[in-house]
């Protein structure tokens, strides 16, 4: 039982830590133009720990939790390609 | 959704959020390529929006998430005043994002920026306030499980965890919408 609150307790700590390096890191002049990328792949990550931890879908049958997964990483390489494209061509 | 739950009566839940998701992917990609089409205006009015404000969204949906969380394996471990306790906690953090998204807003209508401003204020107030009906949805629900859960009735789990769930899937569709409309400007 203690294992789901420390984990969970964890999850927590790096849902913050990669929201405020998220926020952190697009301030960053030299990383202005990716901005957008930065965020989505750390959007990402975020929403993969949500979906593995607290949706709980790590103990779950393979076939809940990939489509899961395949939305996310589809979201955010949609939206990172449409992004470099519209800035380099 | 342990190893004992593999084979629990959930897909109907799970297959709402996936579609759900799903539909707001379509979404993002519909605004990328208008975004694209004008592409100094979405930067231009993304720097017009408090990205402070939607941090603290942020941390305030994953800290509830959090908690709902918790709420989940107390219960399962039949510690019902427990899982009530965290279920009332995480209404209550919720709560604070209505109240953000308020002052949001009244910041956003005090400077003229409305939905008919530009495409990018269109998408802006599409994209949050779709999310605000599936927030009130949420905390609805949420709501129903903190009483559903008291007297431990048949099905009180099923309640517990769908609800869940479905707060989870408001928290995971904020996820990429800050960043989306907020981080505009930062180019």
């Amino acid at each position: 039982m203690a294992r789901y609150y420390y984990t969970n307790a964890i999850i927590w700590a790096l849902l913050v830590i990669a929201t405020l390096f998220s926020f952190e890191a697009v301030s960053f002049a030299y990383l202005h133009q990716h901005a957008l990328t930065i965020a989505m792949i750390f959007a990402c990550l975020k929403a993969h720990l949500i979906a593995q931890y607290f949706m709980e879908l790590r103990d779950a049958p393979k076939p809940w939790a990939i489509p899961f997964n395949a939305l996310f990483i589809v979201a955010t390489l949609a939206i990172a390609g449409i992004d470099a494209a519209a800035a380099y061509f | 959704m342990v190893a004992d739950d593999r084979h629990a009566k959930l897909p109907g839940i799970i297959v709402f959020i996936l579609a759900d998701i799903a539909s707001f992917v379509l979404f993002f990609i519909v605004f990328m390529a208008e975004r694209a089409k004008q592409l100094d205006v979405f930067v231009q009015s993304g720097q017009h929006v408090n990205v402070t404000l939607g941090l603290i969204n942020t941390l305030i949906l994953i800290t509830s998430g959090c908690l709902v969380a918790l709420a989940v394996p107390s219960a399962r471990n039949g510690q019902i005043i427990l899982a009530r306790r965290f279920i009332l906690g995480a209404l209550a953090v919720g709560a604070l994002f209505a109240v953000i998204k308020g002052v949001e807003y009244y910041q956003k209508i005090q400077a003229g920026l409305l939905v008919d401003t530009n495409l990018y204020f269109t998408f802006y107030y599409i994209f949050t306030g779709l999310h605000f009906v599936h927030y009130v949805v949420g905390m609805t629900l949420l709501t129903l499980v903190y009483f559903k859960i008291k007297h431990q009735s048949s099905g009180h789990f099923l309640w517990l965890h769908s609800g869940a769930l479905y707060w989870h899937m408001v928290d995971l569709l904020w996820i990429f919408i800050f960043p989306l409309l907020y981080f505009q400007g930062a180019r």
